[in-house]
């Protein structure tokens, strides 16, 4: 067993049975797909001389609203496009998936679908004290896509009146239950429970939402018999989220959270229960398939990784720190469903000072922002329009970076980030730019990273199916990430603290196999590109001057060796961390530069 | 290289002078229809009522009349299930001797939900919620607690945005040309409990005159965002052909609004959050069913790949709510002026001149 498949022993399904076609010994092939609110994405692994490879991919329009209001036509869609493009029969007459294969070119082995589309699932928290056992449950479902209307606690000033009222207004699809610690005090629970029992009992029966049980262990059973058997919800449990005060255990709740996630789209909307029959697991959800990418990355690299899902409807933030892994999403922020929730959360004067041009009128960011939420599909054809997208998108991943460090562990909330050897970035608004280097510096600007990164671009939406994928065939997926998954953009040096603005405060050299050694000197203030051909190795030696590059524990800046990206070595002197000019001429021109630094592209004129 | 078939729509709208097609009107949980299968129904007709609980009441018997928890079954005047009225006495116990009576009474009109633990859990205080019919058609399907589906023959428009609700009234159309600014004092009585269409962006003064003069809704082609939340809280059900910003109507759309002027037509414009479930429909019935041959909405529904002759919307600047007719799908992806590298196609928006739009940028109009 190699350390990989140790490493996901324990969230791995059972190994599928040898498959003809493709390598046996292997597992044969592996179709994967993401549902997401605008498009749909097949991905085609199998095994081409001895090793696997992704092999085709497939996209469509996602159709789970109206008119089609069902994610199968868009499936169907996507696959069809592998299909035309292999020759593969993936769908039988009745548009069934073919699945085990039946021959070299009919069929596939594995299928795993992950799926963010549509709305998220209302939910409502109930538990005893806000900064602990509710703290963790609303930490544990960030994980998943959740809106959490509501939260009930013993420090709830409400009447038990109001709070029915309140929890039936909600009308969750789900309640979650948190409270007390394993082995501790059951009667306020239990009386949490019976405010349960009272509002649940005046919803239909075939409306009553689903319970989820991460509380006190020792009242599972009786959760189970009285709103279960009694009441008629359906209730899963999961282990406590706080087994002690000073012990938070999420995983198990995240788990089920995400079991919970396929049931309910499996009930309410069309087409899910079909796909889900496709798979060994049900349709899980994609933030879930991308932490455990984020993990498989970590796992591989032994540092830390961060990714950033940037999606139309939310935002999925995956972080694997010191080996624990982190997963928020934010509902709320994404750049096309919920672009207008964006706008009642984040100011518009924090996304205008991205921009480098004045604006014609107050409303026009306003406008569009609107209109992009109405057709979230639509891509700006116009400069302005790309660079309000992109502003948006910036601030978007600023304020979920900002957010999602109040759950990681032992990582101040606010000033520079941890050190991130890897950076994935996920998202059609980062992945579809004009050119890598908008790609870049739209991440770069959002998360300030520190130190020597590795920045890594997700171009076609593979990395929550490969999550996915890993835990059913580990071997698959690293053999995958050897190939051409992911696009290398480069390695970025960050250069902490202040310097005069122009002043060198970077001598290095890098000298690549085989070829001679380049210096080079880099200004504060800019963000610049050295050359370096993609995949070509190099020994780099760097010496800043007046400023800092942040390193791991135990790790000195000296010789080291990288590897060049599509932009090859990327160095961003703009000291860490940084301000806009107050003058808007001047802001115009600095980010202008910057722009045309990272892309070539002169200003518009 | 992108072949005919690859290029698939993401969105889809009615934009119709004449089609056949069924709306799935939502109905509430335990909501009872008043109507029956094949059943002609009008306009504003009831469909559906549903009587909803807005308060519930936990009452402490116990402590209400001062007795032991043991002793509060015995007290107790109500089952489960039983309907009570304002001031009815729930449960009572006698005191001195029983010359005197102590009493809970209920609060409301209602029902008793739940009793045990020494509680009574009442619910009432119902708001009737009724579901009208948003046009006049013929029912073909009633799914109870989920929805009535009626067939009707209309003209249709589905705007971009649509907001407050259903309204039925007599469509005034103030404009007979696409205009950028929008003329101010020309509501007359007339106007009052009319729908009044605009061809030009929506002003704050010019809401404030349809709010004064009491339109039952209005139609306009655009609003600037600072004026959303006064358009939000307006008494009556507003509909943006185009979107955001000061955009003018499509010349397509005034052109069905114009055949229609003086005839009476739905909005139904939805609630907030409806957005992902319903979309806002703008509908003129028309008397008899449409022949096949003019019906264009009838494959509304199916997804469609993108081919030469379709009819489309344009979603996005510089042309954001145009409607022209996709002339040539664009074998590779060209780029566009933001440089973005996209696939597309070639449109005709009637000025004999084709541009090119992204797919993305393309709904396919039925």
């Amino acid at each position: 067993m190699s350390f990989l498949d140790s490493l996901l022993d324990e969230e791995r399904a059972p190994d599928p049975p040898p498959m003809p076609g493709g390598d046996a010994s292997l597992g044969g092939s592996i179709l994967a797909v993401d549902i997401g609110n605008v498009h749909t994405r097949a991905i085609l692994l199998d095994v081409v001389d001895g090793q696997y490879r992704f092999v085709s991919r497939g996209e469509a329009p996602t159709t789970d609203k109206p008119p089609w209001n069902d994610i199968h036509e868009g499936v169907r869609n996507a696959l069809n496009e592998i299909a035309a493009a292999t020759g593969r029969v993936l769908l039988d007459d009745r548009g069934h998936l073919i699945s085990p294969e039946k021959g070299p070119a009919v069929g596939v082995s594995v299928f795993v679908a992950t799926a963010s589309a549509g709305e998220p699932i209302k939910a409502v928290m109930v538990g005893l004290v806000p900064d602990v056992s509710l703290a963790s449950g609303k930490r544990a479902a960030e994980s998943s896509y959740l809106q959490l209307l509501d939260t009930f606690s013993l420090a709830d000033t409400r009447s038990p009146e109001e709070q029915i009222n309140a929890l039936l207004r909600s009308e969750p699809d789900m309640i979650m239950m948190v409270g007390g610690t394993d082995g501790g005090a059951v009667d306020s629970i239990r009386k949490q429970m019976h405010l349960i029992g009272l509002a649940t009992r005046l919803i239909p029966h075939h409306y009553r939402p689903m319970l989820l049980y991460s509380g006190n262990t020792a009242l599972q059973a009786e959760v189970k018999e009285t709103l279960g058997e009694e009441i008629g919800m359906r209730v899963e449990v999961s282990e406590n989220v706080r087994p002690s005060l000073d012990v938070e255990k999420l995983d198990s709740a995240q788990q089920q959270l995400a079991y919970l996630f396929s049931q309910q789209k499996s009930l309410r909307s069309g087409g899910f229960s079909e796909i889900g029959s496709w798979t060994l697991d049900g349709v899980e959800p994609t933030s879930h398939g991308f932490r455990k990418m984020i993990r498989v990355l970590g796992a591989l690299n032994k540092h830390n990784v961060l990714g950033i899902d940037l999606g139309s409807a939310s935002t999925a933030v995956a972080a694997s720190i010191n080996q624990e892994l982190y997963l928020n999403v934010f509902p709320n922020l994404g750049m096309g469903h919920s672009a207008k929730e964006v706008l009642d959360t984040v100011r518009t004067d924090a996304m205008g000072r991205w921009l480098t041009f004045d604006l014609q009128n107050p409303d026009q960011m306003r406008n569009y922002i609107l209109n992009k939420a109405l057709f979230p599909h639509s891509v700006p054809t116009e400069r302005q329009d790309l660079e309000i997208e992109y502003a948006m998108g910036r601030e978007i991943i600023r304020r979920a970076v900002l957010s999602a460090r109040n759950t990681w562990r032992g990582v101040r909330t606010r000033g520079l980030l941890p050190i991130f050897g890897t950076i994935l970035l996920s998202g059609g608004l980062l992945t579809r730019a004009p050119n890598d280097g908008w790609s870049t510096l739209i991440a770069l600007d959002a998360l300030l990273p520190v130190g020597i990164t590795r920045l890594l671009l997700d171009p076609y939406g593979l990395a929550p199916s490969l999550g996915a994928a890993a835990m059913i065939n580990p071997t698959a997926v690293v053999q995958t990430l050897d190939g051409n998954a992911f696009i290398d953009l480069g390695t970025v040096i960050s250069i902490s603290g202040r310097a005069r603005k122009g002043d060198v405060v970077l001598h290095g050299s890098l000298k690549p196999e085989g070829g001679q050694s380049e210096p080079f000197e880099v200004r504060f203030g800019t963000i610049t590109t050295i050359p370096l051909a993609k995949g070509v190795r190099a020994e780099m030696t760097l010496q800043p001057r007046r400023t800092t590059i942040n390193m791991r524990p135990g790790e000195r800046l000296g010789r080291m060796t990288i590897t060049g990206g599509e932009l090859g070595l990327i160095v961003d002197a703009r000291g860490r961390p940084w301000r806009f000019p107050r003058n808007a001429e001047d802001r115009h021109q600095m980010l202008q530069a910057w722009i045309t630094s990272m892309t070539g592209e002169a200003a518009p004129e | 290289m992108i072949t005919v078939d690859t290029a698939l729509a993401f969105s889809q709208a009615r934009i119709v002078p004449v089609t056949s097609f069924r709306r799935m009107e939502k109905i509430p949980h335990g909501a009872a229809p008043k109507v029956a299968m094949g059943q002609l129904v009008k306009a504003m007709e009831i469909l559906a009522v549903a009587e909803i609980p807005r308060s519930r009441r936990l009452i402490d018997v116990a402590r209400g009349l001062r007795i032991k928890p043991a002793e509060v079954m015995a007290a107790i005047l109500k089952r489960p299930g039983d309907v009570i009225t304002e001031g009815e006495s729930l449960a009572s116990r006698s005191q001195f001797f029983g010359l005197r009576k102590r009493r809970i009474v209920s609060p409301f009109d209602g029902r008793v939900a739940w009793i045990g633990n020494g509680q009574i859990l009442l619910e009432g205080d119902n708001q009737r919620i009724e579901v009208l019919a948003s046009a006049p058609g013929r029912v073909t399907a009633i799914e109870p607690g989920e929805f009535i589906t009626l067939e009707v023959h209309a003209a249709v428009i589905e705007p971009a945005w649509g907001h407050g609700g259903l309204a039925w009234g007599t469509l005034k159309l103030m404009d007979d040309a696409p205009s950028y600014s929008t003329d101010t004092g020309r509501f007359t009585i007339d106007h009052r409990g009319a729908i009044v269409a605009i061809a030009s962006p929506l002003t704050e003064v010019f809401l404030e005159e349809a709010i004064e003069i009491r339109v039952k809704g209005l139609i306009a082609s655009s609003v600037s965002a600072s004026l959303l939340p006064a358009v939000q809280k307006a008494p009556f059900p507003i509909g943006l052909t185009q979107g955001f910003g000061q955009v003018a109507m499509s010349e397509r759309i005034l052109t069905i609004l114009n055949t229609h002027n003086g005839r009476e037509l739905s909005m139904a414009m939805g609630q907030p959050g409806d957005s992902r479930k319903m979309r806002p429909e703008i509908i003129i019935p028309i008397p008899v069913a449409p022949t096949k041959q003019d019906d264009r909405g009838s494959e509304h529904g199916e997804q469609l790949a993108l081919r030469p002759r379709q009819r489309v919307r344009i979603l996005q600047n510089p042309y954001m709510g145009e409607i022209g007719t996709i002339a040539e799908i664009a074998i590779d992806p060209h780029q566009v002026s933001s440089g973005l590298w996209l696939p597309g196609a070639f449109v005709d928006l009637g000025t004999g001149r084709s541009i090119f739009v992204p797919f993305a940028n393309l709904q396919q109009l039925g």
